[in-house]
């Protein structure tokens, strides 16, 4: 009877909400079913979960796996506990764009049908043959594939050095070049050492949420231990977590991952969004390694000094001012986290001074930065789910499901949630995870791909009828990764300056368009710098508005390094 | 930020007076005394207070050292409402006669009443080694105890009481309340259950059972039982405010409003409704009316700390900074050691750029409560920012504190995985578990209580005896299994 009563509450929420606000110029089409993406993705219980695993969902990328310059997706699929018949076995799926809003299934004849307790995903191309790789992580082994660039990819997971004699949890993952050698290397963050045959039960007693029996962990359970693979060519990858000092990272329970240059110093930085501890942000020292300068740098804790529970993590520039800002998804009966990039070394927790106090219900996981509207401040997109689908018993707990959040840019520094506003879809309740961001049907908007669990994705279409112009430039390294992860470009404009990055990673899990994309308002060109990887800076000026350009290292007018560069 | 449960403390007046009245007859008997001292006997038995009290002061005034008189005068002066001059008879009656118990007793109890338990303690202690035999006086003993913070004896004491005399609702219910302070909470649930079937309709032992079933994660039995209190009590407010706290412990922040609703309209004057109803609204992200509840409780009581702080989270939490400080100035003029308010007003003033401010407050909430991990760490880093060379100490300690508390919920985990290894007969497997936890938390009683047991089972006797006592240094309650 009560979960009746769960169900007429939803019906009367859905009810209030389905209009959109007329008022804003872009809306939210979920046109997932139509598209084709029709795969439901499997993870663990659907009604009760026995261990954490069953929670983390999956992650989802947007890439070009067919070089046709139309991005493709990557949907990363679990289990059960109780597995599958031989042959029956849910595996991760790779859908084709057919570039007119449709997706055709490839996974069959790709080679990605793997299956097991997938988790995230990331994308580059490490052995710089001009195709996109894949990095899957896995509770259990993690997978390289390589692009044969004939619609096959192949597990060359062995073949790299990859095999991991330990299991781990691998979640969430990034190409990034941290040794600016050209080759794209491989970091994964590792969630919990975990031991199916000792780890806690709910039947315990030991592990409640507001009294409900559920899944025990992360805390009292053993951290994982990041790792970096460097890579050393030939398609060889080497640990080097410990001599780089990734090991050393004050937290653990790493989830969300994303590249970013925190210190706008041309080299690769990382920030890990951990659970239940201080996140980290690898400085990268320039001499192959890194510190974890979180703690010091003000962006591990909320902000009165506690651990969150941080699942993804979105890099922008959302106040204009040519530093990587940090928000952060956390834990429901918290806010998300806004971190002000100061420029000088810190982040500055604006978390309530944007606007962000407001919500503490939604348990957040996938998160990105998109300029909603083109007008070139970036908005915030935020998929919420719970952890426990136990929820269900807690009558007015923000259910399992749940909607996703929007907040719009005010260009003061302040956030306005218009998640009401927009309507349907974003307010019809999943448990979402991993989420990508990317223009999947190239006409110049940032759309949303969103993984749930035990559930269909969603494909959310963002149209936008505001007339404003906009730029995606598609980054090819020739000296530097061909992928340009780590690349940083200045745009300026009649809309003025903006700067944003190349990056691997991102969100929860997740793998977001690694193309570059500026709102330019009312501009109808702009003038761009282009600092790659290596270091090299190029300008491209008088690139016209409303198309997606490609800029490859080494075609542009030579530019003095920090000069008018990407600030 | 703290929740305030109104519990209703167990004694009531005219409980202390029924248990006070020891019968003047038996008082006769014992010292005959002049003829007014007896006639002070009839007067009250009459409940002709004023005259039993001239009666009396007659008496001394023929027999000044008559210790039966002073106490029988504090007595009757109590009756009439003049506690200090109470106490004082009762003083003077203890030191005309340091053998009579009832001097004691009544010295004991009335100070207990005015609020000092110390004092009430120390009289308490004398009566009781007077009569061992009085269950009264163990009652309140173990009342006094509890209230100055010696659990375990005052768990002693009152569980002498109810063995000497098992019809004490109050002292089975007082057990019950110290069995949860201690952290005893199953065995608080064991009293205060027996103290619901003695007496059904007592709301002190609903009450108290309905929190230690709280404690204990049972929410479902909690709500049920507050649920139940409030049919035949329609209008007790503590079942009010217990079963809100019962419906957000269950996670039904809805239900939890609704009940705290009825009771602003049944006591509009209550700070501590319009608190808790503010705070369950808070948790529904419900700001608007979250602070006007906040705001009301703060205006009803003056003297109340937790809703301006409250009230200054909530506002902080809308970046309404200046409204926010200035509910901070008035949380702490209400409580100048309160460490979450002095933290609080860091924290904004670091958002302000005040770092001398927030320097200062980050000291002080140190100062108030050194074990506050974010405190250390908010000034480590304050500090590192400046360049000082004391950032570091900071921080190490912020690391020690959260460390620590990560240590021992690794090692609770632990202790769960050896009791199921325990279960499953895998003692060596089972000992691995309880030796890890006791590295990570070597103070952790549950820990060494298992690591007995599983000792004992292997015959390992000399180190299970070890640990058991140690386990019972630390947990009293927990006896090997042949002393439970």
């Amino acid at each position: 009877m009560r979960r009746v009563g769960i169900v007429l509450l939803a019906l009367a929420g859905a009810a209030r909400v389905l209009a959109q606000d007329a008022s804003l110029p872009y809306s939210f089409v979920d046109v997932g079913r139509k598209a084709g993406l029709d795969a439901i993705t499997v993870f663990g219980g659907k009604q009760t979960n026995k261990y954490l695993l069953e929670t983390t969902g999956a992650g989802a990328a947007f890439f070009d796996a067919d070089g046709d310059g139309w991005l493709d997706v990557f949907l990363v699929n679990g289990t059960t506990l109780e597995g599958f018949p031989r042959g029956k076995e849910p595996t991760n799926h790779l859908y084709r764009n057919r570039h007119d809003g449709t997706f055709e299934d490839l996974t069959a004849s790709s080679g990605l049908a793997a299956s097991g307790w997938g988790q995230g995903v990331c994308v580059g191309d490490y052995d710089n043959d001009g195709r996109e790789d894949l990095y899957v992580t896995y509770f259990g082994q993690n997978r390289l594939y390589h692009n044969g660039g004939d619609g096959r990819f192949a597990d060359v997971t062995a073949r790299a050095g990859l095999l991991d004699p330990r299991k781990r949890w691998g979640v969430g993952c990034a190409f990034v070049d941290y040794d600016r050698d050209g080759k794209l290397d491989i970091f994964a963050a590792n969630y919990i050492d975990l031991d199916l045959a000792s780890a806690p039960v709910p039947e315990s007693g030991l592990c409640r949420y507001k009294g409900i029996p559920v899944a025990c962990g992360p805390p009292g359970l053993k951290g994982g231990a990041n790792v970096l693979y460097r890579n050393k060519g030939e398609g060889r990858f080497e640990d080097v977590s410990a001599k780089t000092g990734i090991s050393k990272a004050k937290g653990t329970y790493g989830l969300g991952v994303s590249t970013l240059d925190f210190d706008d110093d041309g080299w690769t930085d990382l920030y890990v969004a951990n659970d239940s501890n201080p996140s980290t942000l690898y400085r990268n020292n320039h001499d192959g390694t890194f510190a974890d300068i979180a703690i010091q740098a003000g962006c591990a804790f909320s902000m009165d000094g506690k651990n969150q529970a941080g699942m993804g993590v979105a890099v922008g520039d959302f106040d204009r001012n040519g530093t990587m800002d940090i928000f952060k998804t956390n834990f429901a009966g918290d806010t998300s986290t806004l971190y002000v990039n100061t420029g000088d070394g810190y982040c500055e927790d604006h978390t309530y001074a944007g606007g962000f106090g407001i919500n503490t219900r939604w348990l957040g996981w996938g998160a990105g930065f998109i300029d909603l509207g083109n007008d070139g401040w970036l908005d915030v997109f935020l998929t919420n789910g719970h952890v426990y689908p136990e929820v269900w018993q807690l009558p007015t707990e923000a259910s399992y499901k749940q909607r996703k959040v929007v907040y719009r840019n005010l260009r003061d520094g302040r956030f306005e949630d218009i998640s009401e506003r927009l309507g349907v879809p974003i307010t019809t309740p999943r448990a979402g995870r991993g989420s990508a961001f990317g223009d999947f049907d190239n006409n110049g908007t940032t759309d949303v791909l969103v993984n749930n669990v035990n559930d269909l994705p969603d494909l959310f279409r963002l149209d936008d009828a505001s007339g404003n112009h906009w730029l995606t430039l598609k980054l090819v390294g020739s000296v530097s990764n061909r992928s340009a992860i780590g690349a940083r470009v200045r745009s300026v404009s009649a809309n003025g300056t903006q700067v944003e990055e190349v990056r691997g990673g991102g969100s929860y899990a997740s793998q977001n368009d690694p193309r570059v994309h500026f709102g330019l308002g009312a501009a109808t060109r702009a003038d761009l710098q282009v600092r790659w990887p290596n270091g090299l800076e190029e300008r491209f000026p008088g690139i016209t508005a409303d198309r997606i350009v490609t800029l490859t290292e080494g075609t542009g007018t030579p530019a003095t390094p920090g000069a008018g560069g990407p600030k | 930020m703290r929740k305030m449960s109104w519990i209703r403390r167990c004694a009531q007046l005219a409980l202390l007076l029924s248990l006070l009245a020891a019968p003047p007859a038996a008082a006769a008997k014992a010292q005959p005394g002049p003829a007014q001292y007896h006639a002070g006997l009839a007067h009250e038995r009459d409940k002709n207070w004023n005259a039993a009290a001239a009666a009396y002061g007659e008496a001394l005034r023929l027999s000044p050292g008559m210790a039966e008189a002073h106490d029988r005068l504090g007595f009757v002066l109590g009756q009439l409402g003049r506690t200090d001059e109470a106490l004082d008879e009762f003083r003077r009656a203890v030191e005309a006669n340091p053998k009579l118990f009832d001097a004691h007793y009544h010295l004991g109890a009335t100070l207990w009443w005015t609020k000092d338990p110390s004092g009430a303690a120390l009289a308490l202690r004398s009566a009781v080694a007077l009569r061992p035999e009085h269950a009264e006086a163990r009652y309140y003993l173990g009342a006094a105890l509890r209230q100055t913070g010696e659990l375990e004896a005052a768990v002693a004491a009152l569980r002498e009481a109810v063995r000497l005399n098992p019809r004490i609702v109050v002292a089975q219910v007082t057990l019950g309340i110290a069995l949860r302070e201690l952290g005893d909470v199953a065995g608080a649930v064991a009293a205060l259950r027996r103290a619901v079937e003695m007496a059904p309709e007592d709301p002190d032992a609903r009450n108290s059972l309905g929190l230690a079933l709280m404690t204990s994660g049972d929410a479902d039995e909690a709500v049920a039982t507050f649920r139940a209190l409030l049919t035949s009590h329609p209008e007790n407010a503590d079942a009010h405010q217990n079963l809100g706290s019962a419906l957000l412990q269950k996670g039904d922040p809805d239900g939890a409003i609704a009940v705290y609703r009825d009771l602003v309209a049944l006591h509009p004057e209550r700070a501590d409704a319009f608190y808790n109803l503010g705070l369950a609204l808070k948790q529904k992200d419900d700001f608007v009316p979250a602070e006007a509840a906040l705001r009301s409780a703060l205006a009803l009581d003056a003297s109340l700390p937790d809703p301006p702080y409250t009230l200054a989270v909530v506002l902080w939490q809308g970046n309404r900074l200046e409204e926010a400080l200035e509910a901070l100035g008035i949380a702490l003029a209400r409580k100048p050691d309160y460490a979450e308010a002095h933290y609080l007003l860091g924290t904004i003033l670091k958002s302000k750029g005040d770092v001398a401010g927030a320097e200062r407050e980050f000291r002080e909430t140190i100062r108030y409560r050194p074990e506050f991990a974010e405190a250390h760490l908010s000034l480590g880093q304050l500090l590192q920012r400046q360049g000082d060379p004391g950032a570091g100490a900071e921080l190490a300690e912020a690391d020690r504190l959260s460390q620590r508390k990560v240590d021992r919920q690794a090692a609770t985990f632990a202790v769960d995985l050896g009791k199921r290894k325990l279960a499953a007969n895998d003692i060596v497997a089972a000992l691995s578990s309880f030796r890890e936890a006791l590295k990570l938390a070597p103070d952790l009683a549950d820990a060494h209580y298992q690591l007995a047991l599983a000792l004992s089972r292997q015959g390992v006797r000399q180190e299970a005896r070890q640990h058991f006592a140690e386990a019972r240094r630390l947990a009293p309650w927990l006896l090997p299994p042949s002393g439970r």
